[in-house]
């Protein structure tokens, strides 16, 4: 009977712990962004101007205190003390994430040169690089890849995989449900005005009132297509056979010092989004062409 | 007296006397002529240009624990130059991952280090005003407090000390057990002082006294490494093995020797060769470190022995590592 009521006593309060709030604002954030048609645009190695998803490289984005334009001359977060001068200013993110991920592309060639959610399937690399770069994929004997089932079975190989939905570079879902895996189904799909639209998420994200959404677009290589955003040291390491290379990833601290990686070409958010309630409807806009 | 009231008249005294629980004998015993925290003074920069110069530039020390839960090391001073400066510390002794691969493996890595000789110091530097720390007392380090413009307080270290590594290409790496640890102060403010922080991050399990030979010295420390005719870090500064059982008095002279020369007369023998054997073989295919374990293994049979208090083993026991292929 004692036990019985101790249970009796014990039970609401244990249940009752469930319902605790810590008063802390942590939601998944949704957000838009928008890459203008001209950070699409760009006239090719073999001459021809194209408006391709391809020339969007990935996009780096977060939640910063406040946003300037007078420290480098483009819109970029507000930086912490500069008390050395190894270390630049930190920018104290308060989270974020990105859209389109630097991952193992499978051939040393590519590495550092592709980003997920840009290509419909591994036939578009091998026209993208060989036709507008006029730069051929070659394998690690050099010879030309011709096709891109070719990729497609070395990533089965070497990440000893089945699908497309575990390489994660291709469209792999029909995100419109359009019952087609095409290109309305990547990452960024162009809007009725040409420009480029995408959706993306930050899981898990600490809200604070006031701060702001920032980021910005690494352009690929005028010459060869390589993101400079992407460090060819680290990632997936890739010893099979005659290969001995890794696979890249982004670096590490691109939120942090978005400076230090920030070339000319890439594109920038000019201004700051600034949220008052974590579930604001924000259009995240690159809307300025670093040019300096 | 029902069983309640007695568990109740057991356990409240129990909890009583844990309010005052130190957990002390956690801790190794501090060494009296060694503090925990030690203050090393003002230091001058040395000029270097030859390897000879920088050997009898080294001052060898030795840190110990604080005996508490307190963090222990030593913290000194020096002036800006207006340039840059360098400061290297190395820890005694060496130490290497054994080679267990079945396939391949490593001869010359092949016999395990004793893990028991050797420790880690980690280094921090900036701005004596931003010190936090008390000088032969407390160990701090060189944190304020930075305010963005909403208002949130943000931690910044103002540590000028940067060493960076792959996981860490922002900063805040830090070398590893006995392995030496440098970096450099680029453009300091002429007559400005610094404050440096040598911090015990490990002691030796064998007697919790840690050698060091400390290097501070005009320019990059990327010069030092050029002057360095082994190639490898670890021997720019030899003999930081010091006899746990001298005499010397830290609380009265920070130092126990100045240069190579002086040092010898304190180290442990035969520490010297093991780093140089260490070298070696770091950098070429060499066996010497091998065949050095070897024999000290053939004179010192029972590896129990490298525990009493005058013997020093600088090899670990063949017979407590993993078989070959292990995971």
């Amino acid at each position: 009977m004692r036990r019985s009521l101790s249970l009796a006593l014990l039970a609401p309060l244990a249940l009752s712990a469930c319902g605790f709030n810590e008063g802390l604002i942590i939601e998944d954030m949704k957000i838009r962004i928008l890459v203008p048609r001209e950070a699409a645009t760009r006239v090719m190695p073999n001459g021809e101007e194209v408006t391709d998803v391809r020339l969007i490289g990935p996009v780096y984005f977060g939640f910063y205190a406040d946003v300037r334009d007078d420290i480098f001359g483009y819109g970029h977060p507000s930086i912490g003390p500069v008390f050395n001068n190894q270390v630049g200013g930190d920018a104290y993110p308060y989270g974020g994430s990105s859209l389109g991920d630097i991952r193992y592309p499978c051939l040393e060639f590519l590495v550092c040169k592709v980003v997920s959610g840009r290509y419909v399937d591994f036939d578009e690399m091998v026209e993208w690089f060989g036709e507008y770069y006029e730069d051929p994929i070659v394998d690690s004997r050099d010879n030309e890849v011709t096709t891109g089932e070719y990729i497609r079975q070395t990533c089965f190989e070497r990440m000893r995989v089945t699908g497309d939905d575990e390489i994660r570079l291709t469209v792999y879902e029909d995100r419109n449900e359009d019952g087609k895996l095409d290109h309305l189904d990547l990452d960024f799909v162009e809007n009725a005005d040409g420009d480029f639209e995408a959706e993306a998420m930050v899981w898990q994200q600490e809200f604070v009132e006031g701060f702001q959404l920032w980021g910005w677009m690494d352009s690929p290589g005028q010459v060869t297509g390589r993101f400079n955003t992407c460090n060819s040291a680290e990632g997936f390491l890739d010893q099979e056979y005659d290969n001995n290379f890794r696979g890249g990833r982004p670096h590490r601290d691109l939120l942090n010092f978005p400076s230090r990686y920030i070339r000319n070409t890439d594109w920038v958010a000019s201004e700051g989004k600034e949220f008052q309630n974590w579930d604001d409807e924000v259009v995240l806009v690159l809307d300025h062409e670093v040019n300096q | 007296m029902r069983p309640t009231t007695g568990l109740l008249a057991v356990v409240l005294p129990l909890l009583a006397a844990g309010c005052s629980y130190s957990g002390e004998w956690l801790f190794p015993e501090p060494d009296p002529r060694v503090p925990g925290v030690q203050e090393l003074g003002t230091l001058e920069p040395a000029t270097v240009s030859t390897y000879e110069e920088i050997q009898e530039a080294v001052h060898y020390g030795e840190l110990a624990p604080t005996g508490t839960a307190d963090i222990g090391g030593a913290t000194f001073t020096f002036e800006g130059t207006g340039g840059a400066v360098c400061i290297w510390v190395d820890p005694e002794t060496v130490y290497w991952s054994q080679s267990v691969a079945a396939s391949n493996p490593q001869p010359r890595f092949s016999y395990p280090d004793n893990v028991r000789d050797d420790g880690d110091i980690d280094i921090r530097a900036g701005l004596s005003v931003y010190y936090n720390g008390s000088p032969g007392v407390t160990l701090g380090d060189f944190q304020v407090r930075y305010q963005d413009e909403l208002g949130n307080s943000i931690p910044v270290e103002f540590n000028q000390c940067v060493i960076t590594s792959e996981q860490y290409p922002a900063g805040g790496a830090h070398s590893g057990r006995a392995a030496p640890e440098y970096c450099t102060l680029n453009n300091t403010q002429l007559g400005t002082s610094y404050t440096v922080i040598l911090e015990l991050f490990s002691a030796p399990y064998d007697d919790n006294r840690l050698g060091y030979g400390l290097l501070l010295t005009h320019g990059n420390c990327e010069n030092l490494r050029n002057l360095n005719p082994t190639e490898t870090d670890e021997c720019l500064i030899l003999g930081e093995s010091i006899r746990g059982d001298n005499d010397h008095d830290y609380r009265e002279e920070p130092f126990i020797a100045q240069g190579f020369t002086e040092v010898e007369d304190v180290s442990w023998e035969g520490s010297s060769t093991i780093e140089g054997l260490f070298c070696a073989a770091y950098s070429s295919a060499q066996e010497g470190l091998l065949e050095y374990c070897l024999a000290e293994e053939e004179e010192i049979p029972i590896r129990s022995d490298c525990d009493e208090p005058d013997i020093r083993c600088f090899c670990g026991d063949i017979a407590d590592t993993p078989s070959p292929g292990s995971r």
